[in-house]
C-alpha cells in the first residue's frame, strides 16, 4: 500500500516542545543544533564519554579533504556549549514511554568518577595515573576483608621469585633524593630497616634505635617499606607534592629524575626504589624489592598494573619480566587499540565535554582501594571515587534515533589474516594512523614494527556485498574513503605506493568520480582483482598477495601493509535499544523505512537518521539529520519556544580610544599540528614582548570546549579589550572566539587571528626554526591589528516567516508541506503547467510501490494546504532583498507580474532525463531510455510482453566527457528495477545488462544481488578499449561488446536496447545569476560545504533540495527537502535576525558620484541616491571590499579592514625596530 | 568415554603407525574406541571424482552402520571426515532421496583434531604427560580437507585454525606463525601430475622452513605422505623437514619417548622429535 504523504499528527493538547536525539554523532549533533537553533529543547544522549562519534576518529574526508577534525570540532563546541541542548554523555537510554507529542524517557547515566561541572579538563589526572595495564585483581571477598585503603595491609607473600638483573650503582647522584630519618619515638627498635638497607645506611643493635648515616642513604626507601605498620617510624622530609599524596610524590620524583636521564634512559637500575614503594605503598601488592643485582620480582603475587613500569625513570622493568601471567595493555578504544590508555582518560584530545571518565575495570582505586592518587593531584577536586549510576526522567514531544554503526569484523574474511598478521589493519585503524592527534601523530608506520610502509595494498568489500558472512550489502562509503587513505598516505610520505584492490569503483556521490581521478594522476593504483588470500612473511612480516587479474593471469604481488575497507554494520546495542523503542529493523538491524517517508520508523514519534536506517556519507548523514529535526519537529510545532532558554549575553563593555591597550595572544597548539613544527612557546614568549599585550598563553587546542571557557574567564579577570588568535583558519573559527569574546562582554570586533597553521606549520613542515619566525611575524600582524580595531555593530531587523519554494517536483511540494507544518506559510513556483515534475515520467519505486498513486496524492496534499499558494506556470523574474526580508518578482500565466515577500527561498528546481544521440536513441524506434523502458512496462504491460531480449546499456552518455561528465547515481539501481520487473512481467525474457561499475550502492545491492538470482546478465564492458556497438537489424538492434572478465567478445541481439542515459540539470542560467548562485560544471547548484553544509546554498538564507544538488533517488531527494526546511526554519523561526557588521559605508562628505562603486560592485548594491551620493544597504553588502579598493576618492570605508588597519599589519616594524633591523642584516 | 571410531583405508596402510598412536592415546586417557563394524571405503580418492552417486552411498553406508552404536564417531583422516560429514548432511536433509526411511541420529562425526583440542581433553592430556616436547619449533599444517568447504565441514575457523598449536603447544612444543597453514598440499594430484604437485609441497616446506620451524605437524593422513614424500624429489640433498602427525607428539610426551622403530616409518630423517625430547631433561617419574 502506498503510504500517504507525511501530515503531523493533530493534537488535542499542546506537545512537548523537546526532542531527544539519541547518539553523539554527526548525525545527532546536527539535528541537535537544527531543533535548538529553531526553538525546541534538545536531551542528547550519547553512550561513551564524549560526543563526536566516528567522524571524530577520522582524518580527512572525501572529495575535498577537509581535515575532519577541523570542520567537526566547531560543531561538538557548538552543541557543547548550546544553552537549549542538554548533554548526557557516558548514558544511555533505559525507558521509554508515551507516544508522540508526549514521551516519558529514561536517562541512566553510568557513574563517570569525575565531577563535570568542577573539572577543567586540564588532563593531570590522565598524565600521572600510572596504570597502563588492565590488572590482575584479587578476589573481591578476599580484598574486603583487608580493610582497604586503610594504609598497610596485610601483604600477600610471593613464592615465586625472580631478580632482574642489570644493576648501576645508586644514581644519578645529582638528583636530589628524599631524605628519610627514624622518628625515635616511634621507633620500635626491631631493626628491620637497618637489615633492608643495602647501603648498609642504618646502624642498629638489639634493643637500641636505629640510626641513618644520611652520607651512605641514596634514598631508595627500603627501611620505609620495612618498617612495620605499628611502628611507622620511618619519616620521608624534602620530598615535593607528599603532601598530595606519597604516590603523587614518587611520580614527581620519577620526573625529575628522568629529566636528568634525558631522551636515552640507561635501562640499566639506577636503585631509586621508586618501583618498589609504588608497589607496595600506592598499590598495596609488595612485590617488588630491591636486590644486589637488581629488583627482585615476586611474579606470582604482580598485579600486572604496570605501575612500577611508569614510575622507572630508566626504563629498566618491562611486563615480560614481571609477572607469570600474560598481560593485557590498556588500549585506547578512539585510537581502535592502536595506542595506550590509563584507567583515567580524556576520551580524545578535542572531546567535549573535555572530561575524563575512570574505567570501574581497571582503575586500581576503585578495586582495591589503594592508590588514589589522581584524587591527591586534582587541584579542584573532581575526582569522586564514590560517584554512582545515575537516573533522569525527561519529557519529550519526538525522538531521533541515531546511533550510528560500527565497522564489520575483519576476522569475518579470516584469510587477510588480520589479528595474526601485524601488519593487516582495518581502514578505521588506518584513519587513526593518518591523523596528527592519533597514536603515531599522523607518521604511517606499520604497526608490526614501526617501519614506513612502502607499498600498502588497501582490499575491498571486506564485510560487505559478501554473501558468505552474511553481509549482502554495500556499505557504500568504502571505495571514497579507501581512495582518500590511498591519497593522503602519499601526501603524508611521497615513497608510499597505494593500490586498491576491488570489484566496482562506487563512486557515485557528487563529484566523487573526479577525486578518483585525482588519485589516478597522484598514482593510486587501481587493480580490479579480489584477493583470494593473506600470506606473511614470517621473518620481514611483509604480505603477499594473490588475484587473478584482469587477462585471467594468477599474480602474487608483495606489500609491507595491507589496510581491510572494513564495511558498515549496525551495532548489536542499538539493535537491543531499537527493540525496546519497538523500531522495526531488517535482516541486519538496518531501521525499516519507506521510500516516501525515508526518516520515519515504524514507530510514530521516532524518526531516525544516519547510518542507522543503511550505509552512507556523512553528507547524506547530515542531509538527513537535518530532515529528521524537521519531521521530529513538525509534529511538535505547536510548542516551538515553550520549552527553550534564551541566551542573556551580558552589555557589551565600552572600550574608550583612549584606554589603555589590553591585548591578550593565545596561541594554539593545535595538538601537534602547529606545535610539531612551530615552537610555541617561542612565539608565545615573543607575543609577550609585544606593544600592548598584558598576557599570553599557549593552549594545547584553543577551540576545545575548556579552553573558551577559560578564555572568558581570563578576559574578565585580566580586563582584556583586544584579542588574538594565533591558531588556524579564521573561516572555520573566527565565530568561535567572537562568541566567547561576546560571551565576555566584549565586541567581537576586538579581535584578530594568525592563520599559524594551515598558512604555516603546515606548509613549512620541513624548516621549523623559519616557521616559527614567521609565526612570530604573523601574530605580530595580527596583533598589531588587533590593537586598531574597533567595535562594530551588526543591524538588526524582524525576519519575515514566508517561505519561497522554486520548483514544483517532489522535492518542492515535500518542503513546502514540511514547512507549512511548522507553521509557515509557503509559495511554490513552478515553471510547468503541472507539479510533479520528473516524478510525472517515473512509474514505480524500487521497492515496487506506485510513484503515481503517492504523487497524486502528494499534489492534492499540496493544493489543499490553506498555507501553501501554489503558482504554477510561473517563473521567478527579479529579485532583491537579503536574508530574512527577500523581494521576488513572478510571471504568472496571465502575464502579470506578481511580487512575494519572504524570508528565505528553497531552491528545487530539479533535474531531468538526458536524452543524448547516442546508440541509435532518437532515430531508432527499437531504442529507449530506461524511464521509457519503466512507463511501457507499467502502462502497456501486455505490449512491454512481446518483448524477449531486452539489452540494457549503462552509462549511455554518463562518465563521458563527450556527453555527460558525470555519474547519475540512479540509472544502476533503475536497471536493476526495471529488470526485475520486467521479468515478473515475463519470466523468460532474457535481459542482458551492459555496465562499467554496477553502482547499486547500500542496501541497493540485494536488489542486484536478486537480479543476477532471477538470471539477469550483468556483463561489463570498458568504454575506452571496446565501447559497446549498436547496428539496428531485421531481428533487431545489434549489439557487440567484448566482455573483459571472460576475454571474449560478446553478440547480442535486441528486440529492445534500453539505455541508462542519466540525469542533467533543468535550465537554471537566469535564475542562478538572479539568486548569484554558483554552479558546477555540469549545472549543478554548489553548495555551502560539501561535507557539512550539504543543503544549504553558499548565500545566506537560500537553501536547496533535491536534483538541482546533484542526482539522486527518491528518498534521498526528500529527505534532503526536509532538511532544507529544517535549515532554513533556523532563520524562519526567529523574530528577528542581525547582519553582519562588517559592511562597506559610504562617507557621503566626499562622493563625487562617480558610479565607480555601482560598476565595481559584483553584487549590484550601490545605488545614487536622490540626495546625490552613492549608498550601500548594509544588509545586502557581502563585505567583499571591491569597492572600498575602487573608490577613487577613498570615501568608502570597510570596518576591520580599514587603511590604518591595513598600515599597522604591514608597518609593525615601527612596533619592534631591533627585530627589524636583524631582519635586514 | 566411549567413541565409534572410523580409521579409514588409509589409518590400514600408509598410515598405519597414525592409527597406533591414536590407540596409545586414546588407551592413556581412558577412552574406549569402537571401531565401526565392516565399514567400507569413505568414497573419497577416485569414487567422488568418478561417480557422484557412488560416493555418496559408500559413506552413507557407513553412517547407517554407525548410527547403531549411538555413539559420536572419531573420524582421524581428514578426506573420510569431508566424505562422511557430506553424507550425513545429505542423508539430514533428504534420506529419502537416497532410499532411507528416517535418518535423524544425535551422534555427531568428530575430526580428530577438534576432538583433541577439546578443552577437557588438553587438561587431561597436560595432567597425563610424563614428559613435555621441548624446545622443536613446529609449523603447524591443517591441509585442506578438515576445514573446507565450510558448510561441510562446519569448521569454525576454517581460514585461520588453531586447534593443532593448541594441542602442540599442550604437549610441550612450540608452534610457529607461518603462512601456509591450510593450503593445498596436491594430494590427489600427487601421482597424476607431479610438477603441480612439487610445487605446491615445495612453496609450503619452504614456508614453515622461512617461519623457522625443523619439523611439521599435520593431522592428514594425505599430506603427511604427500609432503615427506615430495621433498625427496624436491630437493634430493635436503634439508628436509619430518612431517609428524599431531598424535606422535601426544604419544611421545605420554610415554616420555620417541622410539626409533617410529622414527624409521617417517621417509625423511625424523630425529627432531627424539631430539627436542632428550633435551627436555628427564622424564617425570609419576604421573599425576
Amino acid at each position: 500500500m502506498t503510504p500517504a504523504p507525511y501530515i503531523p499528527h493533530k493534537h488535542e493538547h499542546i506537545p512537548t516542545g523537546a526532542v531527544m536525539v539519541i547518539g553523539g554523532g554527526i548525525s545527532g549533533m546536527q539535528s541537535a543544533l537544527d531543533l535548538a537553533n529553531s526553538g525546541f529543547k534538545v536531551y542528547m544522549v550519547e553512550k561513551s564519554p564524549a560526543i563526536g562519534g566516528k567522524m571524530a576518529q577520522l582524518d580527512k574526508t572525501f572529495p575535498t579533504n577537509d581535515c575532519s577534525m577541523c570542520i567537526v570540532s566547531p560543531k561538538l563546541v557548538e552543541v557543547g556549549r548550546h544553552k537549549n541542548i542538554e548533554l548526557f554523555t557516558h548514558s544511555q537510554l533505559t525507558d521509554l514511554q508515551g507516544e508522540q507529542g508526549d514521551f516519558t524517557a529514561k536517562i541512566t547515566s553510568h557513574a563517570r568518577y569525575v565531577d563535570t561541572t568542577t573539572c577543567t579538563g586540564c588532563g593531570l589526572c590522565e598524565h600521572t595515573c600510572p596504570v597502563t595495564y588492565k590488572p590482575d585483581f584479587p578476589d573481591v571477598s578476599a580484598a574486603e576483608s583487608e580493610k582497604p585503603g586503610s594504609g598497610k595491609v596485610k601483604f600477600s607473600k610471593a613464592k615465586d621469585k625472580r631478580v632482574i638483573s642489570g644493576s648501576l650503582s645508586p644514581s644519578p647522584a645529582s638528583v636530589k633524593a628524599w631524605t628519610f630519618t627514624i622518628d625515635e619515638e616511634k621507633c620500635g627498635k626491631c631493626g628491620l630497616c637497618s637489615k633492608s638497607c643495602l647501603q648498609e645506611a642504618i646502624s642498629w643493635q638489639k634493643g637500641t634505635l636505629a640510626e641513618i648515616d644520611q652520607k651512605k642513604c641514596t634514598g631508595c626507601g627500603a627501611c620505609y617499606s620495612a618498617c612495620p605498620a605499628k611502628f611507622a617510624a620511618v619519616q620521608i622530609s624534602n620530598a615535593p607534592e607528599i603532601e598530595k599524596s606519597l604516590g603523587a610524590a614518587l611520580i614527581a620524583r620519577s620526573q625529575e629524575i628522568r629529566k636528568t636521564v634525558g631522551d636515552t634512559p640507561p635501562a640499566q637500575c639506577i636503585r631509586c626504589g621508586l618501583c618498589a614503594l609504588m608497589c607496595k605503598e600506592v598499590m598495596g601488592v609488595n612485590a617488588l624489592k630491591l636486590h644486589e643485582q637488581g629488583v627482585e620480582a615476586g611474579v606470582d603475587i604482580c598485579q600486572m598494573c604496570g605501575a612500577c613500569i611508569s614510575v622507572c625513570p630508566v626504563d629498566f622493568l618491562s611486563m615480560a619480566e614481571l609477572s607469570n601471567r600474560t598481560a593485557q595493555p590498556l588500549l585506547d578504544e578512539f585510537n581502535e587499540g592502536l595506542g595506550g590508555r590509563k584507567p583515567v582518560n580524556i576520551h580524545y584530545p578535542q572531546a567535549v565535554p573535555r572530561v575524563p571518565v575512570i574505567d570501574a575495570e581497571s582503575c586500581v582505586k576503585l578495586n582495591t582501594g589503594n592508590c588514589g592518587i589522581c584524587q591527591s593531584i586534582c587541584g579542584v577536586g573532581a575526582i569522586q571515587y564514590e560517584d554512582i549510576l545515575t537516573e533522569k526522567t525527561v519529557h519529550v514531544g519526538s525522538v531521533i534515533f541515531s546511533p550510528g554503526f560500527e565497522v564489520s569484523d575483519p576476522k569475518l574474511r579470516a584469510e587477510y589474516g588480520y589479528g595474526i598478521y601485524k601488519n593487516v589493519v582495518t581502514s578505521i585503524e588506518f584513519e587513526r594512523l593518518l591523523s596528527a592527534s592519533g597514536p603515531t601523530s599522523g607518521t604511517v608506520i606499520r604497526p608490526g614494527d614501526d617501519s614506513h610502509p612502502k607499498k600498502i595494498a588497501w582490499i575491498q568489500c571486506v564485510g560487505s556485498r559478501d554473501h558468505s558472512c552474511n553481509r549482502e550489502y554495500c556499505s557504500s562509503v568504502c571505495c571514497m574513503y579507501a581512495t582518500k587513505e590511498a591519497y593522503i598516505a602519499r601526501e603524508h610520505d611521497k615513497a608510499i605506493e597505494p593500490t586498491i584492490f576491488y570489484i566496482d569503483m562506487r563512486s557515485f556521490g557528487k563529484n566523487f568520480d573526479d577525486y578518483i581521478e585525482r588519485a589516478k594522476e597522484n598514482k593510486v593504483t587501481y587493480v580490479r582483482a579480489m584477493v583470494s588470500r593473506i600470506y606473511e612473511d614470517p621473518q620481514t612480516g611483509d604480505l603477499e598477495l594473490r588475484y587473478t587479474d584482469e587477462s585471467g593471469q594468477k599474480q602474487s604481488e608483495v606489500f609491507d601493509m595491507v589496510v581491510l575497507s572494513v564495511g558498515i554494520q549496525v551495532k548489536k546495542s542499538s539493535q537491543r535499544l531499537a527493540e525496546m523503542l519497538q523500531i522495526e529493523m531488517d535482516k541486519y538491524g538496518f531501521a525499516v523505512t519507506d521510500t516516501f517517508s525515508p526518516l520515519a520508523t515504524s514507530r510514530p514519534g521516532i524518526y531516525v537518521s544516519g547510518a542507522f536506517s543503511g550505509p552512507k556519507d556523512i553528507p547524506e548523514t547530515v542531509s538527513e539529520a537535518s530532515g529528521a529535526a524537521q519531521v521530529a519537529s513538525a509534529a511538535i510545532s505547536a510548542a516551538r519556544g515553550s520549552l527553550i532558554t534564551s541566551e542573556n549575553l551580558p552589555e557589551e563593555k565600552e572600550i574608550l580610544p583612549e584606554d589603555e591597550l589590553r591585548i591578550g595572544v593565545f596561541v594554539c597548539h593545535c595538538g601537534t599540528n602547529i606545535a610539531s613544527v612551530v615552537n610555541v612557546t617561542e612565539v608565545m614568549e615573543y607575543a609577550r614582548t609585544l606593544p600592548g599585550v598584558v598576557y599570553v598563553d599557549k593552549p594545547l587546542y584553543t577551540c576545545s570546549q575548556d579552553s573558551q571557557e577559560q578564555m572568558r574567564s581570563i578576559i574578565e579577570e585580566h580586563n582584556l579589550n583586544r584579542i588574538v588568535v594565533s591558531a588556524c583558519s579564521p573561516t572555520t573559527h573566527e565565530p568561535l572566539f567572537m562568541s566567547t569574546m561576546r560571551a565576555a562582554g566584549l565586541n567581537k570586533y576586538y579581535f584578530d587571528m594568525a592563520n599559524i597553521r594551515d598558512q604555516c606549520s603546515w606548509v613549512h613542515p620541513l624548516e621549523p626554526e623559519k616557521a616559527t619566525e614567521k609565526a612570530k611575524r604573523l601574530t605580530r600582524m595580527a596583533v598589531a591589528n588587533a590593537s586598531q580595531a574597533e567595535p562594530l555593530q551588526g543591524m538588526e531587523f524582524p525576519v519575515d516567516t514566508r517561505l519561497l519554494v522554486i520548483g514544483g517536483g517532489i522535492a518542492g511540494m515535500t518542503a513546502a508541506l514540511g514547512a507549512s507544518a511548522q507553521g509557515c506559510n509557503v509559495y511554490l513556483v513552478e515553471k510547468e503547467a503541472m507539479l510533479g515534475g520528473n516524478l510525472n515520467i517515473l512509474r514505480q519505486t524500487t521497492d515496487a510501490q506506485s510513484i503515481q498513486r503517492y504523487l497524486g496524492a502528494l499534489i492534492s496534499q499540496v493544493e489543499q494546504d490553506e498555507r501553501i499558494k501554489v503558482y504554477t506556470s510561473s517563473a521567478v523574474v527579479e529579485h532583491s532583498g537579503f536574508v530574512g526580508s527577500f523581494e521576488t518578482e513572478i510571471i504568472t500565466p496571465s502575464g502579470s507580474p506578481r511580487t512575494l515577500k519572504h524570508g528565505a527561498i528553497l531552491l528545487a528546481t530539479g533535474a531531468m532525463e538526458n536524452r543524448p544521440n547516442i546508440y541509435g536513441l532518437n532515430e531508432e524506434k527499437r531504442v529507449i531510455t530506461q524511464s521509457d523502458f519503466e512507463r511501457l512496462m507499467a502502462d502497456d504491460p501486455e505490449v512491454a510482453c512481446r518483448y524477449k531480449n531486452i539489452v540494457m546499456i549503462q552509462c549511455a552518455g554518463s562518465r563521458d566527457e563527450k556527453h555527460q561528465h558525470y555519474c547519475s547515481r540512479v540509472c544502476c539501481n533503475q536497471a536493476v528495477k526495471n529488470s526485475l520487473a520486467f521479468k515478473e512481467l515475463r519470466p523468460d525474457g532474457r535481459i542482458d545488462i551492459l555496465y562499467r561499475d554496477m553502482r547499486t550502492y547500500g542496501l541497493g545491492e540485494l536488489n542486484y544481488r536478486k537480479a543476477r538470482q532471477q538470471g539477469v546478465n550483468f556483463i561489463r564492458y570498458e568504454p575506452d578499449a571496446y565501447p559497446p556497438q549498436c547496428t539496428p537489424g531485421e531481428k533487431g538492434v545489434e549489439v557487440s561488446a567484448y566482455d573483459p572478465s571472460i576475454l571474449m567478445d560478446v553478440k547480442l541481439t535486441a528486440d529492445l536496447l534500453v539505455l541508462s542515459t542519466g540525469l542533467k540539470p533543468r535550465e537554471t542560467d537566469e535564475l542562478a545569476s538572479m539568486l548569484r548562485c554558483t554552479r558546477n560544471r555540469h549545472g549543478f547548484f554548489i553548495e555551502a560545504h560539501a561535507k557539512l553544509r550539504p543543503v544549504d546554498l553558499p548565500s545566506e538564507g537560500l537553501f536547496m533540495a533535491g536534483t538541482a544538488h546533484g542526482p539522486k533517488s527518491i528518498p534521498e531527494t526528500i529527505s534532503q527537502a526536509q532538511a532544507a526546511v529544517s535549515r532554513a526554519l533556523t532563520i524562519l523561526s526567529q523574530d528577528k535576525l542581525t547582519l553582519s557588521a562588517v559592511v562597506s559605508r559610504v562617507d557621503p562628505k566626499n562622493c563625487a558620484v562617480c558610479l565607480t562603486c555601482v560598476r565595481a560592485c559584483p553584487y549590484g548594491v550601490p545605488v545614487i541616491t536622490p540626495d546625490h551620493t552613492a549608498e550601500i544597504n548594509p544588509a545586502l553588502c557581502q563585505g567583499c571590499g571591491i569597492c572600498v579598493a575602487e573608490c577613487p576618492a577613498k570615501t568608502i570605508s570597510l570596518g576591520r579592514y580599514n587603511d590604518k588597519n591595513m598600515f599597522a599589519k604591514l608597518r609593525t616594524d615601527k612596533l619592534e625596530t631591533t627585530a627589524v633591523e636583524e631582519e635586514v642584516v | 568415554m566411549n567413541m565409534a571410531y572410523y580409521p579409514g583405508c588409509s589409518l590400514q596402510g600408509t598410515a598405519r603407525d597414525y592409527n597406533d598412536s591414536i590407540h596409545e592415546i586414546c588407551t592413556a586417557l581412558n577412552i574406549s574406541l569402537f571401531e565401526i563394524e565392516d565399514w567400507n571405503c569413505c568414497g573419497a580418492s577416485s569414487a567422488h571424482m568418478t561417480n557422484h552417486e557412488v560416493a555418496m552411498r559408500l559413506s552413507i553406508r557407513n553412517l547407517l552402520i554407525a548410527r547403531k552404536t549411538k555413539l559420536d564417531i572419531l573420524v582421524p583422516c581428514s578426506a573420510c571426515y569431508q566424505r562422511l560429514k557430506a553424507a550425513d548432511k545429505a542423508l539430514r536433509d533428504d534420506p529419502e532421496f537416497w532410499d532411507v526411511e528416517e535418518y535423524n541420529p544425535d551422534f555427531e562425526l568428530v575430526h580428530i583434531t577438534s576432538f583433541f583440542s577439546r578443552p577437557e581433553i588438553l587438561d587431561q592430556l597436560s595432567q597425563s604427560i610424563r614428559q613435555p616436547i621441548g624446545a622443536m619449533r613446529v609449523a603447524c599444517y591443517y591441509g585442506c580437507l578438515s576445514l573446507r568447504p565450510p558448510h561441510l565441514t562446519d569448521a569454525p575457523d576454517y581460514e585461520m585454525p588453531n586447534s593443532l598449536e593448541k594441542i602442540v603447544s599442550t604437549v610441550g612444543a612450540q608452534p610457529i606463525s607461518w603462512s601456509h597453514r591450510t593450503e593445498c598440499c596436491s594430494g590427489s594430484l600427487t601421482m597424476t601430475r607431479p610438477d603441480i604437485a612439487g610445487k605446491l609441497v615445495g612453496d609450503i616446506v619452504a614456508a614453515a622452513q622461512r617461519g623457522g620451524a625443523t619439523a611439521m605437524v599435520t593431522d592428514c593422513p594425505m599430506c603427511q605422505a604427500n609432503v615427506e614424500s615430495r621433498q625427496l624429489d624436491i630437493t634430493p640433498e635436503g634439508p628436509h623437514l619430518p612431517v609428524y602427525y599431531a598424535t606422535e607428539l601426544i604419544a611421545a610426551a605420554l610415554k616420555g619417548e620417541y622410539p626409533d622403530k617410529q622414527k624409521k616409518i617417517h621417509l625423511v630423517p625424523a630425529c627432531a622429535l627424539q631430539k627436542a625430547m632428550v633435551q627436555a631433561g628427564p622424564i617425570r617419574e609419576e604421573t599425576p
